[in-house]
């Protein structure tokens, strides 16, 4: 375990992040606003605020970033790995109408 | 119990009856059974099977198929207990969060279940009223699952449940380190009546017969859980297949920054939680704790402190939070970083040896349990150079 001191919140986000990896994060703190900056500039997939770094829940994304992951969570946006979503649109009407108002004359 | 593998809806064994041994790593004199150590061969039937059986099961209704992982849930709730001992013993996990690996795993299928019933496509307007516009979702195909140990039970029913839900089939490959519970995993879904050939099981090593199941053409996607090293393989491999989609889950370094103002007793006991919880195999676990410097005396010393307090034995014991390492390589790879000379001397020792004492086993031999203590250190010197400054 790496015990690694810090000065300032500036400092701290410059270790946090200076690793290739961005898996689970955790910060412990009484201050909303320090908590708010570091889950916004902190790189992680899986954060908590005054919890362990583990804790998953299966309908939360579980996922990291950097060397991590591949930016595709498991849980619910694996839904979208395994899939294709396919558009598809109908028309109800005789004539054929193009978005974009591109003409559909010949 | 002799394990084999699950193709096509029957248990059979490798080729040429090939297999290893599966052994309790808390006591690496039992042997918990033997499994098939499967060829490229048996990786391709594999395959096959599930490529033949998509076409039905993508056939049957959302709701049929998660009535599926409703039935499966209803047998893994009735052997939760037995279940999670396999588990303990195999990849020696504390019992406690062995049960917890059974319940999450029980959790994701109800979640997929659940799923079945809620929309999966969208209505979308369009720019023409006389357009109606439909996002809709159609499965893929054959998906290939392959997994690590440390959550022997929950990761596999992570990835394998949404995929059938969507009506793909499955080719699943768990750890060398947990096969026989992967293979009860598949065991409960045959007895959920699941249709032969939508879940198939192969048991194997790595490059042998997980391989095979990433390059095959006719898998489409590759969902995989373990080191960065094989990760990066598979998203190699699959950008150079026009077909194939992989989503991997990697390593961490993970940290927690305890802050100036932070409840200290709140703050240490979540960082022996992320450190040594699974000893601290898991892919969360925390290998670096940063920590504000007013406050890193005190912090130390309750962490020490508290540290002391942690029980290291067989998984099986109730009392026991931290079992043993996985395997031969995880307990080499940790003495490697141990006696490393950028340990040496550093207060990280100071505090190895209160570990050390707290511990039941208080020798540093290869005996895996002795060795689940310097597991963080291991982590510790993978932090870049210019963080690395240790403390003091």
């Amino acid at each position: 375990m790496a015990l690694i001191p810090f000065q300032t919140l500036e400092e701290a986000v410059e270790i946090h992040n200076d690793v290739e990896y961005g898996l689970g994060f955790s910060v412990i703190t009484e201050d909303y606003r320090t908590a708010r900056v570091l889950q916004e500039v902190c790189e992680f997939g899986i954060g908590y605020w005054n919890l362990p770094t583990i804790g998953a829940e299966v309908h939360l994304p579980f996922g990291g970033v950097k060397k991590s992951g591949t930016g595709m969570p498991a849980s619910w946006p694996l839904l979208d790995v395994v899939t294709h979503k396919v558009a598809w649109t109908v028309n109800h009407d005789r004539e054929i109408k193009m978005a974009q108002g591109m003409s559909a004359e010949v | 119990m002799r394990g084999k593998n699950y193709i096509g809806g029957k248990w059979v064994d490798a080729q040429g009856g090939r297999q290893y041994e599966s052994r309790n790593p808390a006591n690496t004199g039992e042997v918990l059974g033997t499994v098939p150590l499967s060829h490229r061969e048996e990786a391709l039937q594999a395959v096959a099977s599930a490529k033949e059986t998509f076409p039905a099961w993508r056939a049957l209704s959302h709701i049929k198929r998660g009535e599926c992982i409703e039935r499966f849930v209803d047998v893994v709730k009735g052997e939760t207990e037995e279940i999670a001992r396999l588990i303990a013993k195999e990849a020696g996990k504390a019992l406690n969060e062995a049960r917890a690996d059974v319940v999450e795993g029980i959790h994701m299928a109800q979640y997929m279940f659940g799923y079945a019933r809620m929309p999966h496509g969208q209505v979308l307007p369009s720019e023409i009223a006389e357009k109606d516009a439909y996002m809709l979702r159609k499965p893929k195909g054959v998906v290939s699952v392959i997994t690590p140990w440390n959550f022997p039970f929950a990761i596999p029913i992570w990835l394998i449940t949404p995929s059938l839900v969507q009506g793909n089939t499955v080719v699943f490959k768990p750890s060398e380190d947990s096969p026989l519970v992967g293979e009860k995993l598949v065991e409960c879904f045959e007895r959920a009546g699941l249709p032969p050939g939508v879940l198939n099981l192969v048991q194997g090593m790595g490059e042998e017969t997980g391989w095979p199941l990433v390059v095959h053409p006719d898998v489409e996607v590759v969902l995989f859980t373990g080191s960065y090293e094989v990760g990066a393989r598979i998203k190699e491999a699959c950008a150079k297949d026009y077909r194939k989609m992989c989503a991997c889950e990697m390593g961490g370094k993970n940290a927690m920054i305890v802050c100036q103002d932070a409840d200290l007793e709140l703050a240490v006991r979540a960082a022996i939680l992320s450190a040594f919880k699974t000893t601290g195999q898991r892919c969360t676990s925390a290998s670096r704790l940063i920590v504000h410097e007013s406050r890193m005396e005190e912090f130390a010393r309750a962490f020490a402190a508290m540290a002391k307090r942690i029980i290291i034995g067989d998984p099986l014991d109730e009392r026991v939070f931290m079992g043993p390492l996985i395997n031969e390589g995880a307990v080499k790879k940790v003495g490697f970083y141990i006696s490393s000379p950028r340990m040496r001397g550093r207060r990280f020792s100071w505090m190895g040896v209160a570990w050390r004492r707290g511990s039941t086993e208080a020798d540093t031999s290869s005996h895996p349990l002795s060795t689940g203590w310097p597991t963080a250190a291991m982590h510790a010197s993978f932090v870049k150079r210019s963080s690395a400054r240790m403390w003091p």
